[in-house]
């Protein structure tokens, strides 16, 4: 059974309609990725999944409701981890005290161990917990960024465009911590990105979005044989 | 030597009032981006409802609690009915409207409930002033120092070590993450309108007997304020209490050394404070570069 299950999902900003009934589920336990042009309706997608703009149709995560009428919740209390385009991590706080607003809503003894936990699998972090977040690295603000998300303890990890700004090998070496991430917490992620030759190769599935409406699901070792994808996004 | 020295200190007395209101200015503009031209009044209007408590019988021990507690919730109310749907549809200037018009009708309701005779405000502490060294400062001063140094130290405890304040401060600097994460961003907007109608009412309070408490006694220094949190950076709170200490004192030595300036032109120091930082350092001593919008 998909963990989220998406029907029909339109979204956009005041008149502009952006998402044109837009239906896919992701598994558990999967990294689906989304790869799509630039404008193509991506972001638009994951702020509509976390209620960071209004939305009709239908959205359910593990059986409630996530999009549409009753919705009153923020995202994490909804069991959504939603690291945004361009991060939005807190500059004037501290990398820890950034790490704690992400767990703001779990009891603190468990806040203290997730911390730990985290420096322990980005060390960087560790080593730079008391320093203002606007002093870090773009590679580190990802982190930061993924981790501040996770401090809540989601179930479904969203994530927009993480590579955007790293160099290729800053890249390769995230997406390799988000495949421990999801093997070590048995975490599903939908990630959207433009980079589809490394997206590709840490997804399991893959779906292609083009002007709002989103194609079919395909494995994504599938989608790394295909013709147009190559020519599209890998540059073949 | 000692007019000097007690010109200091008199600069840095009035500096705290200046700091304190300054504080209430920045702890709205944080989470409101907004500069609350109506908190000088707020304040005023709250040191009225001490006097009012303490002239139906009640000591300042309980009628200046009192009136505290109503001015927070006065300032939450305040933030839910008349800014939070400004904010949200970012009507800036229908903002900016509603602060001129709440000041307007406060010193309408001041003048209509009170009138403009001035009332005689008991001081906190009475006795004869204070020797310090060469210079004198009187036991209320003393108070009102206090006083502001308490509001700092609390400031400081409530922004770094609770998690409130923590919200707080991550609410302010990104709303639409701080709303992803689930913190609670409406709360810290509400509170934050509380404690500065809190600050203002306490030392609109304390000030009142050395100010003459009528309608808009605190407008000048509203303007004395406004400067000292540009100075210090409209959102940095140690900046508002820097930046007001330093207004003090400069406003009061230009008064005395600086021909021409007297007591008479006193105010347009605080004019000419205002500009020279807009122009030479817009984000102030200790704001953050992203404030200033252009
Ligand atoms: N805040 C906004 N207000 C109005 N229109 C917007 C807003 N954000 C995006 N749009 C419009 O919605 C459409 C889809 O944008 P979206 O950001 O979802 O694309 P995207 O696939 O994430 O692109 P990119 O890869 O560049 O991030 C675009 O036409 C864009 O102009
Ligand atoms: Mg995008």
């Amino acid at each position: 059974m998909s963990l989220l299950t998406v029907e029909n999902l339109c979204a956009g900003y005041g008149g502009l309609r952006v998402l044109f009934d837009v239906s896919f589920g992701v598994e558990e336990g999967n990294i689906t990725v989304i790869l799509g042009a630039n404008g193509a309706g991506k972001s638009t997608l994951l702020r509509a999944l976390s209620g960071m703009i209004p939305a009709t149709g239908t959205a359910t995560l593990e059986g409630r409701r996530v999009v549409g009428r009753g919705r009153h919740r923020s995202a994490a209390r909804l069991g959504i981890g939603h690291v945004p385009e361009g991060r939005g991590t807190f500059g004037s706080l501290t990398v820890e005290e950034n790490l704690r607003a992400g767990g703001y809503h779990r009891p603190r003894s468990e806040v203290e161990s997730s911390l730990e936990g985290w420096y322990e699998f980005f060390p960087r972090l560790g080593e730079r917990r008391r320093q203002l977040a606007s002093g870090l690295s773009g590679g580190e603000q990802q982190m930061l960024a993924i981790a501040r998300a996770l401090m809540g303890k989601p179930r479904l990890l969203l994530l927009d465009e993480p590579s955007l700004g790293l160099s290729p090998k800053l890249t390769g070496t995230l997406f390799t911590s988000l495949r421990a991430i999801k093997e070590r917490l048995d975490m599903t992620i939908l990630l959207v990105e433009q980079n589809a030759h490394l997206s590709l190769e840490i997804a399991d599935d893959a779906l292609v979005m083009s002007a709002g409406r989103l194609g079919p699901k395909q494995s994504a070792a599938e989608l790394r044989q295909d013709q147009q994808i190559q020519r599209a996004y890998l540059g073949a | 030597m000692t007019v000097l020295l007690q010109q200091i200190l008199d600069g840095l007395t009035a500096g705290v009032l200046y700091a304190a209101i300054a504080l209430s200015l920045v702890l709205v503009y944080r989470t409101s981006k907004l500069v609350n031209f109506a908190q000088g009044e707020l304040a005023t209007f709250g040191a009225f409802l001490t006097w009012q408590f303490h002239d139906w019988g009640l000591p300042l021990s309980v009628a200046l609690p009192a009136s505290v507690a109503v001015s927070f919730v006065a300032g939450a109310l305040m933030e839910r009915t008349l800014i939070r749907p400004l904010l949200e549809s970012s009507n800036h200037l229908g903002l900016f409207i509603v602060c001129l018009g709440v000041l307007v009708t406060l010193l309408q309701v001041e003048a209509w409930i009170w009138g403009y005779q001035v009332k005689e405000m008991p001081n906190v502490a009475e006795g004869p002033p204070i020797a310090l060294g060469p210079t004198m400062i009187s036991r209320q001063n003393v108070v009102i120092i206090a006083a502001c140094v308490l509001i700092a130290v609390a400031l400081w405890f409530l922004f770094q070590r609770t998690r409130f304040g923590l919200a707080m401060r991550a609410a302010s600097d990104n709303t639409p993450s701080a709303n992803l994460l689930g913190l609670p961003v409406t709360a810290t907007l509400t509170f934050s309108w509380g404690i500065a109608a809190v600050i203002g009412t306490l030392m609109a309070s304390l000030v009142a007997p050395n100010q003459f408490l009528q309608p808009g006694m605190l407008l000048p220094v509203l303007l004395y304020s406004v400067a000292a949190a540009t100075l210090g950076g409209l959102d940095s709170p140690v900046g508002a209490i820097v930046g007001g200490l330093v207004v003090g004192v400069v406003e009061n030595l230009a008064g005395t050394y600086v021909p021409g300036i007297g007591q008479d032109f006193k105010q347009a120091v605080a004019f000419a404070i205002i500009m020279i930082v807009l122009l030479a350092r817009p984000q102030g001593l200790f704001g953050s570069r992203t404030v200033v919008r252009v």
